[in-house]
This record gives structure tokens, C-alpha cells and sequence, in this order.
């Protein structure tokens, strides 16, 4: 049980946030739309040893975060959401 | 992921969730935050539900960082001790992320794997039953619209969030179906209260369009429940740009603090792909390019080019400036060839058709001479 619900949080915030249109017989091949973002990804998303944009976000308690802050170590950014 | 940060952390490895718009409203109810408040309660929720080490951070309202970072629902980077980006991905790969931190920080004797740690899922507690009131059933392929709601400092929040979506018959021809639903919020935990008058729509419609001037949901037996309340409407005429005006009438009740208050809403609706508004699972795509309105056209040559906000500027004859938004539906061809929008060059003599929305103009074909 516990090993499923492990599974599942993983699952959750991963793969939920895909867009799930592959889902469906009637549509469109679902790579279509991932080729699409892969594409969108690849032509907007900063070139590797570009510098961080210079964006301020929020931290969790609501207190403006500079992204450029993050120096001094190697950090990971991973986006997503509830859904 | 966590099973990374378990190992890595120690290791003066940061890491970091960015919570952006979401990829799927409606599941487990939620739906899309329109303030930044919400959006931080979403957080709250998502450290409560996945109890993990890694903090979150906030993406604006805007999405700011999602846009400057490629537009991806999961992304992943890994940023040096620069501050530069190492490593980039369009989907978050935890396999290969092992892997990439093996190489730049050093690899993990026994690593920790995502049956070692404790993970729960808690599911979201309804506020009330679900499954009381039907869904209806909508076309398969339907175009959000951008829908803002007026929101005051001292307002009351907004307990219900509008979904308005059109087929693609009422997108491009202004005559059609369109999608109303009122969805209640889990963030806030209440329910409808089905002691008192149902929901109420009144719509504020632009000249020349038809359709229903009013909604009301239906009266329901059960005394509470947190299903949407839906309306599927034909509409006709609606060619052009005026958006639609939508007051909401409701009860919004809690039992945990006790609360049943009276609340009005106002919405407008405009004609326009909201392209944030994430896709409801099991529904189809719908494909561009989106004509609400018939193109203008410009020519000109183009001064600048900016596709990580996804705009390009034109400057005319006149020497006038024009900002276009561009996107993956924007079509671009050179000497007559369809090419990808990168191959657009600063300086380049174009024409461009474009469709001029409230929110700016939207180029949606360039022909490069």
C-alpha cells in the first residue's frame, strides 16, 4: 500500500501534468501536441550556459524571490503543479 | 524526484518545484487561481498533499518564468554555481537527472529510491457530496476563452471560477456553441447551498448577438453539494470583438467555520483563445489557426524579434512601430515556402495578417518577400 501510494504521489505531479489528449481514440496522435512543446521548449528555453532569467518569482510564503539568487551551488528547477 | 532531493540535498544540492497555471483544471476539482493569494493557497495544498523536502517556488500571475524558461507544463533545468543552465529538458526525467548530477556533483553510494521514502497522498476532502448534479455533455473539441473576473481589494473571494469555452464553429464564425460553467473553488471549501435560489447568470450581450439573456441553475433536492453548475448555449452573430459581461448571483456556504453568504460575481468573457487556460482531460485539441475575426494585413520590415515573449516588431512605411504576438498557430512562409517561425529574420520585408484582439494584435500569417 504504502509502495502504491509512493507511486502515486510520484505519478501525480509528473505525469498529470501532461497533457492528456492521447487519452482519447478520436484524437489527433498524441505525439503531435508533446512534439509541438518539445518543439516550442527547444526554440523559446534559454540556451544551455545562458544565465537564469532576470524574473522575480514568489516563495512559498509569498516573499518575492530573485531567480538570478540562485548561485554558489548547483541547483535543480523542476515546473508543475496540482493538475 | 524526492528520492533525489533525499540524497542530493545533503550534498549542497538545491531543488525546487516552480508552481505555475494549471496543466488540467478540474481534476479532483481544481481549477485555475486568478490571484496571486490563490495561487499560494495551491502551494499550501501541494506541500500538504505531497509532503516531501523540496520547497516551492511561486510563478507570477503571468507566468512569467514558465514563458522565459520554454513553455513547458515540466520542465527541468539544472543551474551551476554560476548561475548558469547546465542542463535543460522539456519533461522532468528523475532517471536522467540521477545522472546528471552523478556527473557534475559526484554520484551516491546506495541511492535512496521512491519506495524508501515516505511519500503520502492525501486527497482533497470534498466540501460537500459530488455527483449530485449531472455534467453535461459538450462538443469534443472546445477553444477556451479568456474570462476575467472584476476583482475588488475587499471583495469577498471568488468561491466560483467561470470556464467559458466555444466550439470551433462559434470561434471562427461567431455562431455556435458555448460552454458556461461555474466551478467551486476547493481552495476555499464550500458548497452550493440547494436550500435557497438556484445560481443565477444574467449576460450583458454585445449589439447583433443572440443567445439566452439569462441562466439559472437547477433546483436541486440534495441540500448541498460541490458539483458545477453548466450551461451549454447556442449563440449567434457574435463577429466581433465586444466581449460578453456576465453577473453571478449565488450563495456560498461553508460548514467548517459556518458561513451562507449571498455573492455577485462579474465576469467578461472575451472572444479570444486563453491560451493558459489548460486543457480538460479526455477532450480533444483544438487545432488552429483560431480565426474569431477577419485579418488585417500590414507590411513592413521587421525590427525585432523577441520569441521568448513570443512577440515580433514591425515597422511600417510610415516608420510606425507595431508589436504582434506571434505563437505556434502563426504561419510563416518565405518565397512561397511554409518554414518554421525561427527562420524569421530581423530585417526581413514581410506582410503580415494579423487579427487586432483586446489584448494586441496577433500575427496570424507572415509572408516574407
Amino acid at each position: 500500500m504504502k509502495k502504491t501510494n509512493t507511486i502515486s504521489a510520484l505519478l501525480l505531479f509528473v505525469l498529470l501534468s501532461f497533457p492528456l489528449v492521447a487519452q482519447n481514440t478520436e484524437l489527433p496522435p498524441g505525439e503531435r501536441l508533446l512534439e509541438r512543446l518539445d518543439r516550442i521548449f527547444q526554440e523559446t528555453s534559454p540556451p544551455l550556459e545562458a544565465k537564469l532569467p532576470n524574473i522575480t518569482l514568489y516563495d512559498a510564503a509569498g516573499k518575492k524571490f530573485r531567480l538570478r539568487s540562485l548561485k554558489g551551488q548547483y541547483t535543480v528547477l523542476l515546473f508543475g503543479c496540482l493538475t | 524526484m524526492e528520492a533525489i532531493a533525499h540524497d542530493y540535498i545533503p550534498r549542497n544540492v538545491k531543488f525546487y518545484y516552480i508552481y505555475k497555471a494549471l496543466a488540467h483544471p478540474e481534476l479532483n476539482h481544481y481549477v485555475q487561481p486568478v490571484t496571486l493569494q490563490e495561487r499560494l493557497l495551491h502551494i499550501k495544498d501541494a506541500e500538504k498533499r505531497i509532503s516531501g523536502e523540496i520547497p516551492w517556488l511561486c510563478d507570477t500571475m503571468n507566468n512569467d518564468a514558465m514563458a522565459a524558461l520554454g513553455n513547458a507544463p515540466t520542465s527541468e533545468f539544472v543551474i551551476d554555481p554560476r548561475g548558469r543552465i547546465v542542463r535543460k529538458r522539456t519533461w522532468g526525467d528523475p532517471q536522467q537527472l540521477r545522472q546528471d548530477l552523478a556527473a557534475l556533483v559526484g554520484s551516491i553510494k546506495n541511492p535512496t529510491s521512491a519506495q524508501d521514502i515516505n511519500i503520502s497522498i492525501a486527497k482533497p476532502e470534498p466540501a460537500a457530496e459530488q455527483g449530485v448534479v449531472k455534467r453535461i455533455k459538450v462538443p469534443n473539441s472546445m477553444i477556451p476563452l479568456i474570462s476575467k473576473p472584476a476583482i475588488k481589494a475587499n471583495n469577498p473571494p471568488l468561491y466560483i471560477k467561470l470556464r467559458a469555452d466555444t466550439d470551433q464553429a462559434l470561434f471562427n464564425t461567431g455562431t455556435g456553441q458555448m460552454y458556461i460553467g461555474f466551478h467551486l473553488d476547493p481552495i476555499h471549501k464550500v458548497h452550493w447551498n440547494n436550500l435557497t435560489k438556484p445560481l443565477h447568470v444574467g449576460l450583458e450581450l454585445p449589439p447583433g448577438v443572440t443567445m439566452p439573456s439569462a441562466l439559472d441553475g437547477p433546483q436541486v433536492s440534495t441540500e448541498a453539494d460541490i458539483d458545477p453548475r453548466e450551461f451549454l448555449v447556442d449563440v449567434q452573430g457574435w463577429t466581433s470583438d465586444k466581449p460578453i459581461r456576465l453577473t453571478v448571483n449565488y450563495f456560498a456556504c461553508s460548514d467548517d467555520p459556518a458561513f451562507c453568504i449571498p455573492i455577485t460575481q462579474h465576469y467578461t468573457i472575451y472572444r479570444e483563445l486563453d491560451r493558459r487556460a489548460g486543457w480538460i482531460s479526455g477532450r480533444v485539441e483544438p487545432t488552429g489557426p483560431f480565426q474569431a475575426t477577419k485579418p488585417m494585413t500590414i507590411s513592413g520590415k521587421i525590427e525585432f524579434i523577441d520569441l521568448r515573449n513570443n512577440t515580433i516588431n514591425l515597422i511600417d512605411s510610415a516608420g510606425k512601430q507595431h508589436l504582434f504576438h506571434v505563437s505556434e498557430y502563426t504561419q510563416f512562409s518565405a518565397n512561397s515556402n511554409q518554414q518554421p517561425l525561427i527562420n524569421l529574420t530581423v530585417g526581413a520585408n514581410v506582410k503580415i495578417d494579423y487579427f487586432n484582439r483586446q489584448s494586441g494584435l496577433y500575427a496570424r500569417d507572415i509572408q516574407s518577400e
